[in-house]
């Protein structure tokens, strides 16, 4: 997960400063693959250090890689550090690093929770409910993705719906999933096509992401703003949280998460707070790489005769459906498509793949058949791939022949420096002949000048 | 009987069932009140399970307290997330949270309220001497793994996707022979389920139906040899998600004590007699099986020639 | 002395090979494009006619699949 790279390149003492918030360690361990979670726990109310060898005796012998990759991930992030120990990795000893396990064990007992603000009397009338949260939440992520979206229909014409703001145009140009087009507007990339066919977490965390390495550009305090985001995910749903006791940062923050619809900003007479809506709620749920949780529910019905059937009245997942799939008919609450081989590779040449296809079809598969296995048609899965195998039946690199060597000593020391350098596409002991790639040509020649010369 | 397999998952979200013992007796009596008192022990539960909750946010937790007048749900992590008003549908499949919204208290204020006032029930009905004649000193362990079971396969009916469920039994007092039937049966429907049963024991003594149960539905057994780091015995064996469990060593049992109890007198028995139609327990011979009725026409015969030796498992 | 190459390296399935084969013997003597027939699934071709062959077979594939009338 890029948030945990982005953690693991900061300087030690920037992330020791991180971890003085038991927000960011509580999600910190949520991030940790199972084995090093239980690592964690095993070691959190435990001072002295533990002998390296013990640590790796309570795998057992055939986990050991996975072993191995636990242990590094956590010396990565700096949760286990090493103690004493001189040979290196020998006798080392670790013990889980002291502010991340002071924060952790007062988070555990209990003793903390989020923040509580009181609801000030001029709000408190007008609290939202948690529909409404949603819908809002909804309503403003949809839009962004519309807006992406529609940038890549032909023509890139506005649908009329409300635009994105300047900041946001910024943040998905810098992603990369809008270019300039060739007429001087704005389009989709290929990569924003991608965007588009991720699950709904991805999608968060690129945007989170982006937003807080513009933030770092502009030469704020990058940490804070990771911290903050990880405390907004532990809030409880649909609680108001004053905006006076932030700081200016945060503030600031708060106001562009809003337009993203991470949260909802209430004013009434001078005073303001924010509802963390489910979006921001799941920012944490979302570290870990097995996150299965559905945000919505499915729609599509895919049938084995290549049939979609869109059960819904969004333009967003309509426009997303165009995509890949031509529309046949639009009623009123239902949208019916065929995914043909010109549709899907028009995906193709967009940038889309055939697995991102697949993947999309069954996160978003109505509960109807959501029992069936496999959710998807394998006859709809395995032609979608071989539609995509279909466009590479013919590979062309640019290469160079060398023939006419005088000796089959010679023909095979060539060869392995050419496989050496990885430039070997394909030889032929028999004639003497192989093909290598152009790039390596240069190389492959002096290698044969210097090898006539001895 | 051969070892339970536990299943494997790719993933390490669970739903764990706690089975906590209550027993004013064994808190009292048998000498565990000094050294590590109730209210340690529910700190200690409060703290694991706010860190098993914290694990994977769609872990889920039930706690269910078994005592010697009945059993209680006292806590139950699905329902405390839905949040005050149920409008959203979707949403209940777990927030972000380690802690529960309900009202502006905490997890661990609401599970030390809960057990405490089940507690003092059961301490002021046995103060006042049970329901007439003698007071009833044993604990339903049968009963609380038949609710646990219940929460179980209630879940597994809701909607996809499902959690691995498992059990934690954290149980103190021993055997209670006229629970053998219940007991075992609980088991193999557990054993059916592929629920695997972790245990935990805090009193002086092994008991030998929780070790049947352990070894038979794939779960570890564990008996800390220092009660009052209880805490750390759980953050390191049970805390073990399914998915881990394939990677990680755990501790082997000692020795599993596969006696049977008959089914007439409730003794444990290591030779007896068992009814060929329905494979019940009996310590003496009787001309009917007690459990399905069937009729043994043979003469009484000796018992070296006609006693079926019950052996134990290797 | 070693005899260098330059070109276009094409793998690609039997059928496709043999298909590539016969666009080559189609044309006249002085625009055929294969250098080398270096086994059932690879050619060595001048590197002119990379966008060439890319259209034919495209075109190729498209004819020969249907596509519903929309």
């Amino acid at each position: 997960m890029d948030f945990i790279r982005y953690l693991s390149e900061l300087p030690p003492v920037k992330l020791d400063r991180l971890y003085e918030s038991h927000f960011t360690c509580q999600a910190v361990l949520r991030s940790l693959p199972p084995i090093a979670k239980q690592y964690v726990l095993r070691l959190l109310f435990i001072e002295q250090p533990i002998a390296g060898e013990t640590m790796r005796g309570w795998a057992k012998p055939e986990a050991l890689g996975k072993h191995n990759a636990a242990m590094e991930r956590l010396d990565q992030l700096r949760v286990l550090l090493e103690t004493g120990g001189k040979s290196g990795k020998k006798d080392a000893s670790y013990r889980l690093n002291p502010v991340f396990q002071q924060q952790l064990q007062r988070a555990l007992s209990g003793a903390i929770g989020p923040p509580k603000d009181p609801l000030p009397p001029a709000l408190a009338s007008h609290k939202p409910s948690p529909a409404d949260l949603n819908a809002y939440a909804l309503k403003q992520w949809e839009s962004l993705l519309l807006f992406l979206a529609n940038a890549g229909a032909p023509g890139g014409e506005r649908r009329g719906d409300q635009e994105p703001s300047k900041m946001i145009k910024g943040l998905l140009r810098r992603a990369g999933l809008m270019g300039t087009s060739d007429e001087g507007g704005v389009r989709i990339s290929d990569e924003g096509f991608r965007f588009l066919l991720m699950d709904l977490y991805k999608q968060l965390w690129v945007v989170v992401r982006e937003y807080v390495a513009e933030i770092e550009d502009q030469g704020l305090d990058g940490a804070q703003v990771t911290c903050f985001l990880m405390e907004l995910g532990f809030y409880p749903l649909g609680e108001p949280h004053g905006v006076n006791r932030l700081s200016s940062l945060q503030k600031r923050v708060v106001e562009d998460l809003a337009s993203v619809g991470l949260v909802y900003i209430q004013k009434a007479g001078g005073q303001s707070c924010f509802y963390p809506t489910r979006l921001a709620s799941n920012l944490s749920a979302s570290l870990s790489e097995s996150s299965t949780w559905q945000p919505a529910e499915g729609f599509i019905i895919v049938e084995t005769n290549f049939r979609t059937y869109g059960y819904t009245t969004s333009p967003l997942q309509i426009a997303i459906l165009r995509l890949f799939t031509r529309i046949e008919y639009v009623l009123p609450n239902l949208v019916v498509g065929t995914i043909t081989r010109e549709s899907v590779n028009t995906a193709f040449s967009n940038g889309i793949t055939a697995d991102q296809i697949v993947a999309y079809l069954q996160q978003h598969a109505a509960p109807q058949i959501r029992q069936r296995v496999p959710v998807v048609p394998e006859t709809v899965a395995d032609q979608v791939r071989l539609w995509e195998r279909d466009r590479n039946r013919v590979q062309q690199s640019r290469a160079v022949l060398y023939e006419e060597f005088p000796s089959q000593e010679r023909f095979a020391a060539v060869v392995d420096y050419a496989r050496q350098v990885g430039a070997l596409l394909w030889q032929n002991p028999i004639e003497r002949r192989f093909v290598a790639s152009d790039g390596r040509h240069d190389d492959i020649r002096a290698f044969i000048r210097n090898q006539s010369r001895t | 009987m051969a070892q339970g397999t536990v299943p494997s998952r790719t993933d390490d979200v669970s739903l764990m069932v706690i089975t906590l013992e209550i027993n004013p007796y064994i808190w009292d009596k048998h000498g565990m009140g000094a050294a590590f008192s109730i209210q340690a022990m529910v700190e200690q539960m409060i703290i694991f399970v706010n860190s098993y909750l914290l694990l994977h946010h769609q872990n889920q937790v039930a706690i269910i307290t078994a005592g010697t007048e009945g059993c209680a749900y006292i806590f139950d992590s699905a329902a405390s997330k839905q949040g005050p008003s149920n409008a959203q549908p979707a949403a209940t499949n777990g927030s972000a949270n380690g802690v529960s919204e309900e009202g502006e208290r905490g997890i661990g204020s609401i599970l030390a309220s809960r057990i405490q006032r089940v507690v003092s029930e059961a301490e002021q009905k046995w103060k006042d001497g049970g329901s007439g004649g003698e007071p009833n000193r044993t604990t339903y362990l049968s009963g609380a793994l038949s609710m646990a079971l219940c929460y179980v396969q209630r879940c597994l009916r809701g909607p996809k996707p499902q959690p691995q469920p498992r059990m934690l039994c954290i149980h103190g007092s021993p055997d209670a022979p006229q629970q053998y039937i219940a007991t075992m049966n609980a088991m193999f429907s557990a054993q059916k389920l592929q629920v695997p049963i972790d245990v935990c024991m805090i009193g002086g003594q092994d008991s030998a139906f929780l070790q049947q149960a352990a070894h038979l539905t794939g779960g570890l057994y564990q008996k800390p040899p220092r009660p009052e780091a209880l805490l750390q015995y759980l953050l390191m064996v049970p805390a073990m998600d399914l998915h881990s469990r394939q990677f990680l060593l755990a501790p082997r049992p000692a020795g599993v004590d596969f006696r049977a109890s008959c089914f007439c007198h409730k003794k444990t028995i290591d030779l007896g007699f068992v009814c060929s139609v329905c494979l019940s327990i009996f310590c003496q011979f009787s001309r009917e099986c007690s459990t399905c009725g069937a009729v043994y026409t043979m003469a009484r015969p000796t018992p070296a020639a006609g006693a079926k030796r019950k052996e134990p498992e290797a | 002395m070693v005899n260098a190459l330059k070109g276009i390296l094409i793998e690609c399935d039997i059928p496709m090979k043999q298909f590539i084969v016969s666009i080559n013997d189609q044309l006249p003597n002085a625009q055929k494009f294969i250098i080398y027939d270096l086994d059932d699934t690879h050619l060595f071709v001048q590197p002119h006619v990379a966008d060439m062959l890319q259209n034919k077979v495209k075109d190729f594939l498209d004819k020969i699949t249907y596509e519903k009338p929309a």
